[in-house]
């Protein structure tokens, strides 16, 4: 067992953990986070990612020990309970929710596109959404929502 | 298992030192799924991704030096010239990005996979690699440590990436052929570095090839072929044949051995080509 000293979603935490954690399984099973989805567990879907020290990550392929000292967004950590994030407010407006399992992780990539550059074009949303697989939507409709979030983002549309 | 950060190389080192059957942890993109399906017997990891020394971009004089430590996306983040194109796009197109966030340039070069989307192109820029100790320091070509088929780094760690920056008349070109665009495991990868004279002519030529051999490696046959001739059309039909007259005789007897020559003929094309373009675009401006 190893201690952390973590922040996650703006809350300080230390904390005891098996070495042989993943990011993941700290997140989901100890700080019942579990907007943080386990799809592929190799990487190549995106359901798991988070945001770590600013960086858009994938948190089945980080050992928790790794992380000592860092801050971590989850999805958790966007909205205050029924007041949303502008994002989720946006893939809400344009309906790019279908099932829903992909959506945290798209809403936190949308959330590094946007942080990066508050007007993407659709081909910088699509790359930045290269990480996120989602079998419902065909994309467009997430793709129009990041448009959207980042009007809301840079004043040009206002939301309700 | 046990588990160390360290904060420094040399205590990265020591401690790899002390646990000889330890395993470097930096972006761990390959080495989790690996610990996760049980193929490897690791009961001691050693995380770098701490370690500042290792993941600086700098130039100094002429040469890039890229600490083995540094993320993709720091390194993308670096401003190259635009005859290093190829460079940039091979690193580009690494997995995703969240991969790039994590995935180092030393990990993908440790890991020693023939499908490493970074090798052809650093083999490409004729780089070295230095690794590092308690016990050694050392530098090596790159092209040498993948032609040694057990890859052994010996408890040392991979400290940098090196390679000269390209002079003036030369083009970095870098072509991928993979199932989709992102987190695409490459099927074929090609990267060529030419240097022209005022001629027109090959002065200096490199092709690295990816996933059509037990490792990236460097494609001397072809290199031959191309070397002093006139940079046309019918010297990229012959650096083509060639390569895949030496791709044939490689992966006889392979079932994907068709589909690989004819998408060697597309990829190569495309490197030849774009360099071709560039060059041509350098004497009008």
């Amino acid at each position: 067992m190893i201690n952390l000293n973590i922040n996650v979603n703006n809350k300080d935490f230390e904390i005891s953990i098996e070495e042989d954690k993943r990011l993941i399984d700290l997140l989901r099973d100890d700080l019942k986070l579990t907007g943080v989805k386990e799809g592929c567990s190799e990487g190549e879907c995106g359901a798991c990612s988070v945001i770590l020290d600013g960086k858009l990550v994938n948190s089945c392929l980080i050992m928790a020990f790794q992380i000592n000292n860092s801050k971590i967004l989850t999805i958790e950590g966007l909205g205050q309970g029924d007041d949303l994030n502008y994002i989720q407010k946006a893939f809400i407006e344009v309906g790019a929710v279908q099932c829903g399992y992909c959506t945290p992780g798209m809403i936190l990539a949308a959330k590094a596109i946007l942080d990066a550059n508050q007007n993407p074009s659709r081909d910088e949303i699509r790359e930045g959404i290269s990480g996120n697989l989602c079998r419902c939507t065909g994309y467009e409709k997430i793709v129009d929502a990041v448009e959207l979030a980042g009007r809301y983002l840079n004043g040009s549309e206002i939301y309700r | 298992m046990k588990s160390y950060k360290a904060n420094t190389l040399l205590e990265a080192l020591e401690i790899l030192a002390s646990e000889p059957k330890a395993k470097i942890i930096a972006g761990g993109t390959d080495l989790i799924i690996e610990l996760r399906d049980n193929n490897k017997d690791i009961d001691c990891l050693v995380d770098i991704t701490s370690i500042d020394e290792l993941k600086e971009v700098r130039k100094i004089n002429d040469e890039y030096i890229i600490g083995g430590a540094t993320p993709f996306s720091d390194i993308l983040k670096y401003n190259f010239p635009k005859n290093m194109k190829g460079f940039v796009n091979a690193l580009s197109q690494i997995g995703s990005p969240q991969i790039r966030n994590r995935g180092t340039i030393g990990g993908n070069i440790a890991n020693a996979s023939t499908t490493a989307d970074s090798a052809p192109v650093l083999l490409a820029l004729d780089a070295r690699i230095g690794i590092e100790s308690i016990r050694y320091k050392k530098e090596i070509m790159l092209s040498d440590f993948y032609n040694k088929s057990n890859n052994d780094l010996d408890n040392g760690i991979i400290t940098y990436i090196k390679f000269k920056e390209p002079n003036v008349n030369s083009f970095i070109s870098f072509e991928k052929l993979g199932y989709r665009k992102s987190l695409a495991i490459s099927k074929l990868s090609i990267s060529t570095n030419i240097t022209i004279n005022e001629k027109f002519e090959i002065e200096e030529v490199y092709v690295a090839s990816g996933a059509i051999g037990k490792y990236p490696m460097r494609e001397h046959e072809a290199e031959k072929m191309l070397l002093k001739r006139f940079l046309d059309k019918n010297t990229i039909e012959l650096g083509i044949d060639t390569l895949r007259e030496v791709i044939s005789t490689r992966l006889a007897g392979r079932s994907s051995l068709e589909y690989k020559l004819s998408a060697i003929e597309y990829i190569f094309g495309r490197c030849l080509e774009e360099s071709i373009s560039y060059f041509k675009r350098c004497n009008n401006d």
